[in-house]
């Protein structure tokens, strides 16, 4: 139930700051090669701001047009925190993120480690509709990167 | 202004209440590089006793751009404080850098489904092997381990048996208390022929009790007759342990406590033969005992807590080619020298 609580929270503190919802898909390149996809929701603009972002990793492209929602258990969880630069109407942004583990059967979730997290950058297009483009890796605390990297696109709504 | 603190009280927020939050198996480190110009040591002078290892194939999200890892479940009975520096691992021959963790640290829950015999070859021991559950449900409630225990009692068949007459066909996993209750009312039946379907009856514990996410997951088979098979002649025997290995090892541990009668009376039978189930067991990394002569079993004594308290795991990165493979684990402390061996084994 706290676990809950601190979910919604969030989501209706970030929802009430106003601003970008999105679905994006990408790859991996190195480790698994797995392609992805997710959606995110949050406060992206000049500064510093917050956005709460959902990925599912897939095994292969062909599971993208088999995909069973109900059979989904795992799903990554990363709230990032962005520092974006204006530029025009477009937005250049990098983002660090605690990676997270939730577990939608029980609704229960982990902090995958104490000592790995998500480093993005990005640049995005528009406004009203928006398109993006990032990339994305893992480092250590010690700001080594574990040598992976992944690359996405996607497109939602600002406001 | 507002904004930016706002959005940073939320982030440090989220980290801190997800950082209390520890029920998913995770990562526990950073696993260090392969050690270079290293030679296997010889397995002379290591004994392969009461050393266990497994895969761990219990499923869990891998990030995005994290590399995967193996998980290797390692338990030494009675040593409880392993250090890596006691180990080395080596998959298909080669050194591999790994971190160690005491499983309980990333699973803090353990499950346990007792796979019970009653049939009435089981009449001379049947008191003794639930006095013998009755206190082992005591023992691990007093442990202060996060517990829950099933019951599935089978003969011929399985949920429910077929010569004996209960309320509930199983307990599904439940407090120590409820097991103890649930097996009060347990007997000796009939059971008919020699072998019985103790192979039902394990997949029917994998697949129909509610394990718990984050738990340590363990079955315990009390049994004093071999297994009937899929393709033995019966109707009701619905697995082969070729079809079997593939859902349990990984998954589960499979610990055995076997009545010594044929085949059990033998220790250095083949354990590969289509009705022996000590290779479940053996392949699972689990715990073979044998009771005295007259089927008193002492679960307490099988090894259980001590096994669950002794159980790290191993992560490493898997850099072989190989679909199979072969890991080696090596531990010395002091004049105590182990070996274990998994081959042919897929992550």
């Amino acid at each position: 139930m706290k676990r809950l609580l601190v979910l919604v929270g969030v989501l209706v503190a970030v929802i009430g700051m106003s601003f970008e919802l999105s679905v994006l898909g990408g790859m991996e390149l190195g480790g698994r090669n797995r392609p992805f996809i997710g959606a995110r929701v949050g406060t992206l603009s000049g500064g510093i701001s917050l956005m709460l972002e959902g990925y599912y990793p897939l095994s292969n492209f062909e599971e993208i047009e088999n995909i069973n929602i109900e059979e989904i258990r795992f799903i990554e969880f990363d709230p990032y925190l962005y520092l974006a630069l204006p530029l025009f109407t477009n937005l250049i942004y990098v983002g660090v993120a605690p990676i997270i583990i939730v577990d939608l059967d029980n609704f229960d979730f982990a902090l995958y480690s104490m000592e790995l997290f998500h480093v993005k950058a990005g640049l995005r297009f528009g406004q009203g509709i928006v398109f993006f483009i990032e990339g994305m890796t893992t480092m250590t605390t010690s700001f080594q990167s574990l040598g992976i990297y992944t690359v996405s696109a996607g497109i939602g709504i600002g406001f | 202004m507002r904004k930016t603190l706002l959005s940073m009280v939320i982030f440090i927020a989220v980290f801190f209440a997800l950082y209390s939050c520890q029920n998913i198996p995770t990562a526990p480190s950073i696993i260090p590089k392969d050690p270079t110009g290293t030679t296997k040591p010889s397995v002379s002078g290591y004994s392969a006793d009461g050393i266990y290892i497994s895969v761990d194939k219990i499923p869990a999200l891998l990030p995005l751009a994290v590399p995967d890892y193996v998980k290797i479940r390692l338990s030494i009975p009675g040593v409880e404080n392993i250090s890596a520096s006691n180990l080395r691992v080596f998959e298909d021959n080669k050194e591999q850098g790994f971190v160690l963790y005491k499983e309980s640290t990333a699973r803090n829950k353990l499950d346990i489904a007792i796979i019970l015999d009653v049939t009435g070859s089981m009449g001379p021991s049947i008191n003794g092997a639930k006095n013998s559950i009755i206190a082992f449900a005591n023992a691990l409630k007093e442990s202060g381990l996060d517990v829950r225990i099933g019951i599935i009692p089978y003969d011929d068949y399985v949920n429910p048996p077929s010569d004996i007459d209960i309320d509930l066909p199983y307990l599904n996993l439940s407090s120590p208390d409820d097991a103890k209750e649930y097996v009060s009312e347990l007997y000796a039946g009939d059971g008919g022929d020699w072998w019985e379907n103790l192979y039902d009856a394990i997949m029917f514990a994998a697949t129909a009790l509610e394990w718990r996410p984050g738990s340590q997951r363990s079955m315990i088979l009390i049994t004093d007759a071999p297994a009937h098979y899929k393709g033995d002649g019966t109707s009701y025997a619905h697995f082969t342990k070729a079809e079997m290995l593939p859902k349990l090892v990984g998954y589960f541990t499979i610990h055995g406590a076997f009545v010594p009668k044929n085949p059990y009376n033998n220790p250095d039978a083949d354990l590969t033969l289509p009705e022996d189930p000590r290779e479940l067991c053996q392949k699972t990394g689990g715990i073979i005992k044998y009771t005295d002569y007259y089927g008193n079993v002492d679960l307490t004594d099988l090894g259980i807590v001590e096994y669950v308290e002794s159980s790290y795991i191993i992560a490493f990165e898997s850099d072989s080619s190989a679909n199979n493979h072969t890991v080696e684990v090596f531990y010395e402390s002091g004049a105590t020298k182990k070996y274990a061996k998994i081959e042919n084994v897929t992550y």
